[in-house]
């Protein structure tokens, strides 16, 4: 009989079932589990919840959802995304949906977006937005995304570079 | 061994005596994002809080500001800037009337002038007010000016990143 077998016996079925066979083993395991799990949900998806009815009615106020930081590492972001943006730092997030490219003029009328002078169809959008622009339109620099949330007489709306882009919602 | 033991108990003594400067002589960023936690925290109104608790915090408010406080409003249905600390003391105590909620702030970044007495702070705030189902969320700049080894605020601006007409 060998060391480890002469310690298996003499554990206690309980001990077994918290520890394990081989406790060192376990700890390494738990160790390694628990770091993947912080650079997981600290950089690579982050989770949220949702404040607030100014993306309702496709995410309600309380829901939880997670955000992928590497949903634009290869792809730029596309137009319909619902994106999470940064305000002044990665503590408080916004969540919208994204309207315009970089480099679209963009107008408001009627309460609807025009994009290049074309109407935007938007199924996803809650009621009309009830302002315009001030000068009447706004050109989007290179780089630079117009963002709403669908809950339009609730949203604020946001001018935002790629790097305040944190990512795309996962569902 | 015991070289050893002594560089780990110089490093330890190091270490510790940092920790205990920094708590002693706090920096200037330091000291201006506790003075906006604390602000935050006296803006608050929470319905739970005893009187006497929310007139301490009411008139802590205007220590935090300088007697020319300059407040810009644009965008939150007021066109004219709240100009004094007596303006500001009266519009505060107005609104605190009406409103119940609490204010938090994140995501301080606060730049100090070379001369260490002026600084910039920039930050986003958010308030979440009885009887409203979305939260107000709002960046702010705000600009400190140190007046007898007191950061006081000298000026708010809302950070507007669009200009938008309401019809």
């Amino acid at each position: 009989m060998d060391v480890a077998q002469s310690v298996q016996k003499k554990m206690p079925l309980w001990v077994r079932l918290v520890v394990g066979r081989n406790p060192g083993l376990t700890l390494i395991r738990t160790a390694i589990w628990i770091l993947a799990s912080i650079i997981l949900f600290k950089f690579v998806l982050v989770p949220i919840r949702v404040k607030g009815n100014s993306m309702h009615p496709t995410y309600r106020d309380g829901r939880i959802n997670v955000i992928n930081r590497y949903s634009y590492y290869r792809a730029k972001p596309k137009r319909g995304d619902v994106v999470g943006v940064t305000l002044s730092g990665n503590n408080l997030l916004l969540l919208k949906r994204i309207v315009g490219l970089p480099g679209e003029t963009i107008s408001v009328r009627e309460g609807r977006f025009f994009i290049n002078g074309e109407l935007l169809e938007e199924p996803y959008a809650n009621g009309l937005i009830p302002w315009t622009f001030r000068g009447g339109e706004v050109q989007l620099k290179a780089d630079q995304y117009l963002v709403i949330g669908d809950n339009r007489p609730l949203s604020s709306t946001h001018l935002k570079f790629e790097n305040e882009i944190l990512g795309k919602v996962l569902f | 061994m015991k070289k050893l033991v002594y560089i780990l108990i110089f490093a330890a003594a190091f270490v510790g005596g940092y920790f205990v400067t920094q708590w002693l002589f706090p920096g200037a960023e330091k000291i201006i994002k506790s003075r906006l936690e604390k602000l935050a925290s006296d803006l608050s109104n929470n319905p739970g809080e005893g009187g006497i608790k929310k007139l301490a915090a009411a008139n802590r408010i205007t220590s935090y500001f300088t007697s020319d406080v300059l407040i810009n409003t644009e965008g939150f249905g007021r066109g004219e800037p709240i100009q004094g600390r007596e303006e500001m003391t009266q519009m505060f105590m107005a609104a605190r009337g009406n409103l119940r909620g609490t204010v938090k702030i994140y995501d301080v970044k606060i730049d100090v002038a070379p001369d260490g007495k002026t600084a910039t702070s920039n930050f986003a705030a958010m308030a979440e007010l009885q009887g409203q189902s979305d939260p107000f969320v709002q960046v702010f700049r705000v600009q400190w000016r140190k007046e007898e080894k007191q950061w006081l605020i000298q000026q708010v601006d809302p950070v507007r990143e669009i200009q938008i007409l309401t019809q």
